[in-house]
């Protein structure tokens, strides 16, 4: 560790500093308070939310434990119970656990970086938003028998039209897609917050575990949902057009949704995980009262269980006529992830066994304790389940409801619980009841365990999942009716913890101090507007370490004094030491986030009732909000540099390639890219699993090579006159016209691409109802033009700005952007071409 | 730190174990599918799998021996944040990843001595 750091020679204060702080980041009062973007304000709104859509699927879960406590029990009808278990599942996974984890990492972060917000506020509260209208809309459906019945993993060919006629479908298919678009908003605003937003001298190496935990949980939210997003529009372009991705007879293959969707929801656990382990290893060090033994190998583990999670969804489909030689690789590396997972118990372990005092046994405690026995638990069934002969045993039995509940529960919702009592003095001027805690957790673990631990043995007895009812003779009634007991025991003791929130959270912005006596930078004296000052971070337990920080920070003695360019500001520093680079004005509170949202869950709810001309205007008034939400977010250089202190002066404007919007953008281009991969895979899938009908012996071939060739030209034009453009950019307060018509041509020149494209395959006779293969032809020219139209939308923003004079060669971030879309655009596009246009003729 | 270290070179050369064990298992699952499910269509028969799967899997623990014992060799080549408190850091994290995933690339590529080739389990 490195030595203490010494206060940063104070800047002197402006006069009326701390009046002009609150203005400045002043939460509107009352209804307004929609219109809030501070991580504070918003954060507690996620995590509301989220936490009410745990209280409703947990409703869901009471009712079918109800259900099936006895044999032979006719509460709910099937069809009801089927739309239960469903909205039940998709809920926990969608609308809870990721949003959750998610929810704190917005309200964390930043407190934990001593940042004053994350670099896109009205991104996280457009996210927020959408996921809120999204998830009540989706889960209402439970009420009017609207809800889809297909479980909350889908699976075609039972969610076929054929098989599943009706919206319900739908309502999962558009809902929940967009509602994954809401957590790939907030995946990019926590990379690029952990990684650009650090207090000065927070290097990598010091960066508390919940950021590197969020750090990578946003990673893989970037690369996994794009599969899943992929699926179900296969799957809801099969059921609205007809398109037979999934139809066996007409060369498209059920399992391929499998594929897709494991390739996500395997590592959708660990995305929920992940955080959870990254909140446990900070509340351990507090309670054993020492520094987290084995920091390095505890990092070392989130990266390898996060990256090995991509090569296991297969161990999800082990029944389904995989070759025995692929089971034996997936039964491996399923096997092999326990070792990381292995390596943070154990690390736990050591450093409550490290204290030189004994541990404190307080709520929080008790709920990672609770953690530890369950999760565990769930960890050693998990080895069983990855060894391919007990699995086969064991598949779509009890045994594996048992399995992961108890990874997942045990995993996520406990420590989500010490989260609670841990971090809620952060926010509120009361803790929470210590007495009612410990209540609330003994309820939650005698529950839980009652509840689930009989579910293995009536796996083993051979009930299988998801049936409405069972015979009465078969010798499960006791275990299910034992199950049922603790269910309701659960829902006590979240009872409990609920009546704790109404008589003590009382949320507040300077929260109750430092109660635990805690290291981390979340427990320095607050405000709306979060420190006084940016400390200089010089350890990894700040407050432990740094003696006399939290009053240096107080008192301003450190970066950042009042607010230079007078709006919402931080610093950003550099992703790897920390330096400070430039900094950084951020939007304040507006309705533009929030109209956007309402409009672009519009969208997607209009189109899943089939109200497409409504649905369109919703999407043209999203797309409206959206422009006038980033109209004023590229400010210039105008202000020139400011002083930060310690005789730091730096810029106020950034623009290229450290700049935080640019890394947005690459953010956004990886998540383009995870699609595209989706959709490669998907193509060579089937080409490779129905070598009968890919393709279809009457299908026509491929068009003729004046087609790919005028595409590609085009697709070159359309980067070429971008980059002119952006060379051509008129200086500051003057106009470029051939920089705007370049501009405009070049969208025009991707969009042109793309129809030509699909004009030439068309002009072959292929129609994409006819065939997968001629489905997948024109789902590559559906990915690329969906791109070259974001581009066009971008491309006319600039355009307007160049013509008022709001961009120019200083004051380019707009323009950046875009070209980078565009360059990723035509980059796409020409691998499309190779693909859809090369490997039909090289495999003849 | 140089002041040319990049955070995406850092960020591969951390993940370089994973990433060599990423490629072998896409390379060894896809090769695997494409041969035993399509093998009519391609100029490899199944025959000749145990002996690509078996070349891969060697090609894939040399590399992450070699990046482990010479990190040089990586690091430098991708500009990685590589001297003072955060290099040694850094240079910490790749050699943990490299050591798991060897672990993980010889422990995937047991399967291929144990079980039949193209046999399907259904």
């Amino acid at each position: 560790m490195d030595s203490p750091a010494t206060p940063i020679s104070p800047t002197p204060r402006p006069e009326g500093e701390r009046e002009e702080l609150l203005r400045i980041w002043s939460t509107p009062k009352g209804w307004r308070v929609v219109s809030a973007v501070n991580n504070t304000v918003i954060g507690l709104i996620y995590i509301g939310a989220a936490f009410l859509f745990f209280i409703l699927a947990g409703i869901l879960a009471l009712v079918m434990r109800a259900q099936l406590a006895q044999g032979g029990n006719d509460l709910v009808s099937q069809e009801l119970y089927n739309q239960l278990f469903t909205v039940h599942g998709t809920t926990m996974m969608f609308l809870f656990a990721v949003p959750a984890m998610e929810a704190l990492g917005v309200m964390l972060l930043p407190q934990m970086l001593a940042a004053r917000d994350l670099p896109f506020p009205r991104l996280s509260a457009f996210a927020i938003w959408a996921y809120i209208i999204g998830g009540l809309v989706f889960f209402s459906t439970i009420f009017y028998d609207l809800a889809p019945a297909g479980g909350w993993f889908m699976y075609p060919p039972l969610t076929l039209t054929e098989f599943m006629p009706g919206d319900n479908a739908d309502f999962w298919l558009l809902g929940i897609g967009f509602i994954e678009i809401s957590a790939i908003a907030g995946a990019v605003e926590i990379v690029v917050g952990v990684l650009k937003t650090r207090p000065p001298g927070m290097t990598l190496a010091k960066m508390p575990i919940f950021a590197w935990t969020m750090l990578i949980f946003a990673g893989m939210i970037i690369f996994a949902f794009p599969a899943v997003i992929f699926a179900t529009i296969l799957l809801e372009v099969e059921r609205a057009f007809g398109w037979p991705f999934f139809t066996a007879e007409l060369g498209g293959d059920a399992l391929l949704w499998q594929h897709l969707f494991w390739f996500f929801g395997h590592p959708e656990v660990y995305i929920i995980f992940l955080p959870a382990a990254g909140l446990v290893s900070m509340m351990i060090p507090t309670m054993a009262r020492t520094p987290l033994v084995g920091y390095r190998l505890i990092v070392v583990a989130l990266i390898a269980t996060g990256f090995f999670s991509f090569g296991l969804w297969v161990h999800h489909m082990f029944t389904t006529g995989i070759p025995g030689l692929s089971l034996g690789f997936f039964s491996a590396a399923s096997m092999a992830v326990a070792i990381p997972s292995g390596i943070q118990v154990f690390s736990w372990i050591a450093t409550m066994a490290a204290g030189r005092r004994r541990i404190r046994f307080t709520t929080p405690t008790l709920f990672i304790l609770g953690f530890l026995f369950i999760f565990t638990l769930g960890g050693l069934t998990g080895v069983m389940v990855a060894m391919v002969p007990f699995d086969f045993q064991v598949h779509d039995t009890y045994f594996v409801v048992a399995h992961f509940h108890y990874v997942l529960v045990g995993g996520m919702v406990f420590p989500l619980f010490a989260t609670f009592y841990y971090w809620a003095p952060m926010v509120s001027r009361k803790l929470l009841s210590e007495r009612l805690g410990k209540w609330a957790f003994w309820l939650m673990f005698i529950g839980f365990n009652v509840a689930f631990f009989p579910m293995h043995i009536t796996g083993l007895a051979g009930m299988p999942r998801r049936v409405w009812t069972y015979p009465e003779n078969l010798g499960w009634d006791l275990l299910n009716t034992i199950s049922t007991v603790g269910a309701f025991t659960i829902a006590a003791g979240v009872l409990v913890f609920i009546i704790d929130l109404v008589l003590n959270f009382r949320p507040s912005n300077q929260g109750a101090g430092n109660p635990w006596d805690a290291g981390t930078l979340e427990w320095l004296p607050s405000d709306v507007y979060s420190t006084r000052s940016i400390p200089h971070v010089t350890t990894r337990d700040p407050l432990w370490e740094q003696p006399n920080l939290a009053e240096e920070v107080e008192a301003g003695a450190h970066y950042l004094p009042g607010a230079p360019t007078g709006f919402r500001e931080t610093i950003v520093t550099s992703p790897i030491e920390a330096e400070p680079q430039y900094v950084l004005q951020m939007p304040g509170n507006g309705w533009s986030q929030v109209f956007a949202a309402v409009f672009t869950a519009g969208f997607f709810l209009l189109l899943t009732i089939k109200a497409v001309v409504p649905a369109v205007i919703s999407g043209v008034l999203a797309v409206a909000f959206c422009m006038i939400w980033v109209w004023p977010l590229d400010p210039g250089p105008g202000k020139g540099k400011v002083e930060i202190g310690a005789g730091i002066k730096l810029p106020t404007y950034f623009s290229g390639p450290q700049s935080h919007g640019w890394w947005a953008m690459v953010v956004l281009m990886l998540v383009a890219a995870s699609l595209y991969l989706a959709y490669v895979f998907s193509y060579l899938y089937l080409w490779t699993v129905s070598p009968d009908v890919w393709a279809p012996t009457n299908a026509p071939g491929p068009p003729d090579l004046i087609y790919p060739l005028g595409t590609g030209a085009l697709l070159l034009f359309g980067a070429g006159a971008i980059w002119l453009a952006g060379r051509l950019l008129p200086e500051p307060g003057e106009r470029s016209l051939a920089s705007i018509i370049l501009l405009i041509a070049a969208g025009l020149g991707l969009v042109g691409a793309v129809a030509l494209d699909a004009w030439g395959h068309w002009q072959t006779g292929l129609v994409p109802t006819d065939s997968a293969y001629a489905a997948m032809v024109y789902t590559a020219t559906g990915l690329t033009g969906q791109v070259a139209a974001a581009v066009l939308l971008m491309v006319l923003f600039t355009a307007a700005r160049l013509v008022v004079g709001r961009t120019d060669r200083e004051r380019r971030n707009s323009f950046d952007h875009t070209a980078l879309l565009a360059y990723y655009c035509a980059a796409q596009g020409l691998f499309g071409l190779l693909l859809i246009h090369g490997f039909p003729r090289v495999m003849g | 730190m140089t002041k040319s270290s990049s955070i995406v070179g850092t960020l591969i050369y951390i993940h370089f174990g994973p990433i060599v064990w990423a490629l072998h298992l896409g390379f060894s699952y896809a090769l695997h599918a494409a041969i035993c499910e399509a093998g009519e269509r391609l100029p490899l028969s199944p025959t000749a799998l145990p002996w690509l799967l078996g070349a891969g899997t060697a090609a894939a623990g040399l590399a992450v021996i070699v990046g482990l014992l010479f990190p040089d060799l990586v690091g430098t080549p991708l500009h990685a944040a590589r001297v003072g408190q955060t290099g040694a850091f850094v240079t910490s994290l790749m050699r943990f990843l490299a050591l798991l995933s060897l672990f993980g690339v010889g422990y995937f590529g047991l399967s291929m001595l144990m079980v039949p080739i193209c046999l399907p389990l259904r």
